[in-house]
């Protein structure tokens, strides 16, 4: 994996199960480095999710749409 | 990384089936199992190559491996040849490899400007007892590794192990699980693997594959693709699970 350090980090979490995806998601967010993103690959748009990041991680993220469906969302989460 | 699907959800789809489908499910790559519907194997002809090749560029879908039963007893030439013709690697599992058969597979796929993969379950020592194998070699571009995860069976807190085990030679992993059998997963560990793969920036496929072929009808829906499970069908059969 080392000729691929420099693509950004992506988490894929269609093949998640239904009740790992929010822990899977929220631990990676927690091993960023400050100014470090990943993107997030979903099949549904995750707005749910941000509600999630808004209460429980205030003022340390930005959330920016990269593309919005209609198969695939995909989410670039940044924190601060 | 790169979500895509594996022909051993629709073993008996055709080419242009499985390419549709991974389209409607916004997956990117397509592995190809030798011996399935698709019809892509070592005895392809040039112009049935070239049909192929026209139909995964008009796809947008890339084929990102070619899988063989045993590197062991295939023929190593054509086999090259066919992965250097479709500019895709093929894909092995290997959990017994004579040094010598690696030695080999290095210069027919160097020869041909191929790539294989040797993929390994889960299991740290036999990673690396594939990694010391191939290191000597050096050409990434030519001997890779690949990862056969089972969620259901393999121990989540070998992830981390796997990853060291595997180093820089990991380019390709296959997800046996998966897709829609996601739902009804309760917790098995794929959430750990995933986020531990998003941290070590893995850029490489993720092929989702059935865990088992009692699941071919779930695949078969999720896929979109057509019935003939009607009553009193042959291939009605009550070990095949649906949702």
């Amino acid at each position: 994996m080392s000729d691929t350090i420099n693509e950004p980090m992506q988490l894929d979490v269609r093949v998640i199960p239904p009740r790992e995806k929010h822990p899977a998601i929220f631990q990676t967010f927690d091993a960023l480095e400050p100014g470090e993103s990943f993107i997030l690959v979903n099949d549904h748009d995750p707005f749910p999710l941000r509600y999630q990041f808004e209460a429980e991680r205030t003022g340390a993220f930005t959330w920016t749409y990269l593309e919005q469906g209609p198969q695939v969302w995909r989410v670039e989460i940044a924190k601060q | 990384m790169r979500l895509s699907l594996s022909s051993a959800a629709a073993p008996d789809a055709s080419l242009p089936e499985l390419l549709q489908a991974c389209a409607r499910r916004g997956l990117s790559g397509l592995e190809l199992v030798v011996g399935h519907g698709h019809g892509v194997d070592e005895a392809l002809s040039t112009t049935d190559q070239e049909g192929v090749a026209g139909l995964i560029r008009e796809s947008g879908v890339a084929i990102c491996g070619i899988r063989i039963a045993d590197l062991a007893n295939s023929d190593l030439d054509a086999t090259a040849r066919l992965a250097a013709d479709l500019d895709t690697p093929i894909v092995a599992l290997c959990d017994d490899l004579s040094a010598a058969l690696v030695a080999q597979a290095y210069e027919t796929f160097a020869a041909a400007g191929a790539q294989l993969v040797l993929e390994h379950p889960t299991r740290p020592r036999v990673a690396e007892v594939l990694r010391e194998m191939i290191t000597p070699f050096g050409a990434r571009n030519v001997l890779a590794l690949g990862w056969s995860i089972r969620p259901g069976d393999d121990d989540p807190a070998l992830v981390t192990s796997m990853l060291a085990s595997a180093g820089p030679f990991l380019r390709y992993i296959c997800l046996h699980g998966g897709g829609p059998e996601s739902a009804q997963q309760t917790g098995q560990g794929v959430g750990t693997v995933m986020g531990r793969l998003a941290l070590a920036r893995y850029a490489g496929p993720l092929v989702l594959t059935p865990s088992t072929p009692k699941y071919r009808v779930v695949w078969n829906a999720w896929l979109g693709r057509a019935g003939g499970w009607g009553c009193g069908s042959k291939q009605s059969d009550n070990s095949l699970v649906t949702l």
